[in-house]
């Protein structure tokens, strides 16, 4: 974060304020502002902080943790803590806290030479175990695990702990909008509906509210379906309701008349 | 054409003094560009203040500071 004088009459002063909040830092580290002026000469200048963040603890392989269900995440994470080398006293973490009720977390002795990461525990050192419970919620989350030291510099950490769950069934359009193909034509439209990987994906019921509304699916893969969305009635069609249901799970898209706006949508599982 | 002969001989004399024209316009001076801060105990929120001055003969203006 950074303020400044935006204006410095001829012989005048003035100043750049930076601040850079450490919580969240460890080691060597630079920052910097990029500053624009209407000096044609400096008409871009960086202006540079250089600091070295020392606290009770170091958290490896990095300070925060990344869980999830995907295909890039795991439910399941790991934090080496060690007693940083220019603290004093013994590290015992206590006073575990999880900020959120399905993610469970635990501390414990590191074992002899045990690898978390990329980091090789040495005598002294702790890890947390973390782990996300099926009542995570779907989609991007956040949460916050905190433990005590017991050390003087730090008495307390917090570890910001980054979730995401992809949800087992996606709809793309999240509203359909039905249209006439040629003039004069009925009112149509289509979505794809796609099964994440490891989920059962059977081929999905549907009902479409009010009546008058004709759906059809097509299987075009393993774990895609793409539905045809008809209006078999007299002129426009209302608003209306699509309800899917994959494998367990359900999902509600609405359906538009060509023209009408709206931009709500629902997923359930 | 020997008016113009006129000006290149004394353009080429002033230049000869190694005598510049001071620049027109702002002219913005920065001490220091780098700060060095050493040991910063983690949960600090750090302060640092870098001083602007202008030797130019017109308002400088800082038009944006982009922390990165």
């Amino acid at each position: 974060m950074a303020s400044f004088d935006e204006a410095i009459p001829p012989g005048g002063r003035g100043e750049v304020v930076v601040h850079v909040d450490t919580s969240q830092l460890e080691g060597a580290q630079s920052r910097w502002v990029i500053l624009e002026t209407n000096d044609p000469r400096r008409a871009m200048v960086k202006l540079q902080i250089n600091l070295e963040v020392r606290g009770s603890v170091r958290l490896l392989p990095e300070r925060a943790l990344r869980l999830g269900r995907g295909r890039r995440s795991e439910p399941e994470g790991r934090l080496l803590i060690q007693r940083d080398p220019t603290e004093e006293g013994v590290l015992r973490p206590h006073e575990l806290q999880a900020s959120e009720p399905w993610l469970h977390v635990a501390l414990r002795p590191a074992r002899e030479a045990e690898a978390v990461g990329s980091a090789v525990a040495a005598a002294g050192d702790w890890v947390l175990e973390a782990r996300i419970a099926e009542t995570a919620p779907l989609g991007a989350s956040r949460a916050t695990i905190r433990f005590r030291t017991g050390l003087q510099r730090e008495p307390e950490i917090a570890i910001p702990v980054f979730v995401y769950v992809r949800p087992p069934v996606r709809v793309s359009p999240e509203v359909v909008r039905l249209a006439p193909a040629t003039p004069g034509g009925p009112f149509e439209g289509e979505l794809l509906v796609v099964v994440a990987a490891g989920e059962e994906a059977p081929a999905p019921e549907f009902e479409a509210h009010p009546e008058g509304f004709r759906v059809e699916a097509e299987r075009t893969g393993p774990r895609h379906y793409r539905l045809r969305v008809r209006w078999a009635g007299e002129g426009a069609p209302p608003e209306g309701l699509l309800r899917i249901r994959v494998g367990g799970h359900d999902l509600e898209v609405p359906l538009r008349g060509d023209g009408a706006a709206s931009s709500d949508s629902r997923q359930e599982s | 054409m020997a008016r113009g002969r006129v000006w290149v001989v004394l353009a080429l004399a002033f230049l000869g003094t190694g005598v510049q024209p001071s620049p027109a316009g702002p002219r913005l001076l920065i001490e220091p560009e780098v700060h060095e801060l050493g040991q910063v105990v983690r949960g600090e929120n750090v302060e640092v203040r870098f001083a602007l001055s202008n030797a130019g003969d017109a308002v400088l203006r800082i038009l944006k500071a982009d922390p990165g």
